[in-house]
């Protein structure tokens, strides 16, 4: 009996942290996936808005005392308007290009953008000063048995949850919304019908990246590690969530960042957390081979 | 009101149109007849800033607008309603007219609007939640007329409206054309296949062959114009 209780509060315990990590997935994979669903591109340098995020809100902390909220929406809306100068200098120019010539400059930005944060801030990881949060964020928030859930993770949760269901909101129910869809499906005609693609593709990274800065702060936050290559690390993982879920697909994002962030939880607390990045990559690998629309993404057809 | 002037353009190598020079008049419809390939789609392609004109001169109401990007050209008030009909799939029949409305800064006009043709297609608002690639080739027509109509449009484009529909559903298609000039002063600038429908609803007809205009005339006269009948009227 007491093995048994043990046994499920093991469980119940990987099954939080894994769903406050899936959170943290989907917020990034919906960047990815958005992106693509206008543009078709995987934004490769999307893992290094988010690295930016964590890391524009730890500047502004430590370098120039601003208080963490504060900083933590100024990054976000920095990140937002990066987003946007991103897609302008690097992709745009490239629209009508063969998609490999973008696909390649995205990796380059990545690049570009992993060696500036080198520059910028240096090898070594940092964290966000203790004393910048409410002490409260690192007490349990709610206890039972062995299963504890800390205060950072209902905040991580919450802030997942009241962003995604905004996005959500944005997507379906508003007219730019609805022109990101319209784009994704029929970028001609989107233009055709008084649509500037331009503009609201310039939106969608935004709001991508936006979102991307948000996972960055929480991340940095959870983990207590912002370095240069976070990033990478984290756009790969994501980039699988939103491939897991169905590339192109906002409810597949969130879908699959959700199941990845558990399948990796429960992978590390029962086989061994050296399998963690495995599990991620395994799963893609997997997903590619066996199913690659996703599952709930449809099988797109070219469109001319 | 709408003119071009010696207008070329490529794709890539191809010389699709070979200096096409026709005028729309205000409040008429036009017709453009000719074979699969002529350079008709490319013609209203060139209009709408899709299709990159390399030279000579598209004017709208004597201001050029070659240059313009196609969101401009609508807000200008030409919008088209491309061949193939193409409605958003995965948007509902609602959210496509909303898009055609997207331009429209008054969201009030554009509900009145929707309004209006919902009473003139019952058949959209009997169906406004479906999603679009769900609709029959008939309601589809009609949906991208009706989306093209919520910009409000001057001047109304419109390729192989009749393309692959039931000759009782062409006849209808046509009767709202009609209507689309004679009830809202809509000017319509039509590209079609089917010629003999085409210039019988048009006041004035251009004949395009191989990117080039090769005749032009008042409609009624190209029906009764022999080279005409034996070409494209059978």
């Amino acid at each position: 009996m007491e093995n048994l209780l043990e046994m499920s509060s093991l469980f119940l315990q990987q099954l939080v942290n894994g769903i406050t990590l899936g959170g943290v997935y989907a917020l990034i994979a919906v960047g990815y996936t958005m992106v693509y669903g206008v543009i078709q591109l995987i934004n490769f340098a999307h893992g290094e808005i988010y690295m930016f995020g964590a890391f524009l809100a730890f500047a502004m902390v430590t370098v120039f005392n601003v208080p963490f909220f504060m900083a933590a929406i100024l990054s976000i809306i920095i990140c937002a308007c990066f987003g946007i100068v991103l897609d302008i200098i690097a992709y745009r120019p490239l629209r009508k290009a063969p998609r490999l010539a973008a696909l390649i400059t995205a990796i380059g930005m990545s690049l570009f953008l992993q060696n500036l944060a080198l520059m910028i801030w240096g090898g070594e990881i940092q964290s966000y000063p203790r004393e910048a949060l409410p002490a409260f964020f690192y007490q349990e928030a709610i206890a039972f048995g062995d299963v504890t859930i800390t205060w950072i993770q209902v905040f991580i949760l919450l802030v997942t949850v009241i962003f995604m269901a905004t996005l959500h909101f944005i997507i379906h129910r508003t007219a730019v919304g609805t022109a990101m869809r319209a784009i994704s499906q029929d970028k001609t005609t989107a233009a055709l019908m008084g649509i500037n693609v331009n503009r609201v593709i310039s939106f969608t990274f935004a709001l991508g990246s936006g979102l991307g800065a948000v996972a960055g702060i929480l991340v940095g936050l959870y983990y207590n590690a912002i370095f240069h290559m976070m990033g990478f690390i984290m756009g790969v993982k994501a980039f699988a969530a939103a491939v897991l879920g169905g590339i192109g697909s906002v409810p597949g994002a969130m879908l699959g960042g959700g199941l990845l962030g558990v399948a990796e939880a429960l992978g590390a607390g029962y086989l061994s957390s050296a399998y963690r990045d495995g599990i991620s990559y395994g799963v893609m690998i997997l997903i590619i081979l066996f199913k690659p629309s996703g599952l709930i993404g449809r099988s797109t057809t070219e469109r001319v | 009101m709408l003119k071009l002037d010696n207008v070329n353009s490529h794709y890539g190598q191809i010389h699709a149109l070979k200096g096409i020079s026709l005028e729309v008049e205000q409040g008429s419809i036009c017709c453009l007849i000719g074979a699969n390939g002529a350079g008709k789609s490319t013609t209203l392609m060139a209009i709408s800033g899709i299709q990159p004109v390399s030279s000579g001169d598209v004017t709208f109401e004597g201001e050029s607008i070659k240059k313009m990007t196609p969101d401009k050209i609508v807000r200008k008030g030409i919008i088209q309603v491309p061949e193939g009909r193409r409605i958003f799939p995965y948007l509902t029949v609602e959210e496509n007219l909303m898009i055609g409305g997207y331009a429209n800064p008054d969201k009030a006009k554009v509900a009145e609007i929707a309004d209006k043709y919902y009473e003139i297609f019952p058949i959209l608002k009997e169906r406004c939640n479906q999603l679009g690639g769900t609709l029959s080739g008939g309601e589809q027509q009609m949906l991208a007329i009706a989306r093209a109509l919520m910009g409000s449009p001057r001047l109304l484009l419109l390729d192989e409206p009749s393309l692959g529909l039931a000759p009782l559903i062409v006849e209808n298609i046509m009767k709202i054309i009609k209507q689309i000039r004679e009830e809202e002063g809509i000017t319509i600038m039509l590209v079609e296949q089917n010629a003999q429908a085409a210039l019988e609803l048009s006041d004035f007809g251009y004949v395009v062959e191989t990117g080039e205009v090769v005749l032009e005339d008042k409609a009624d006269k190209l029906l009764n114009d022999p080279k005409v009948k034996e070409a494209y009227l059978g």
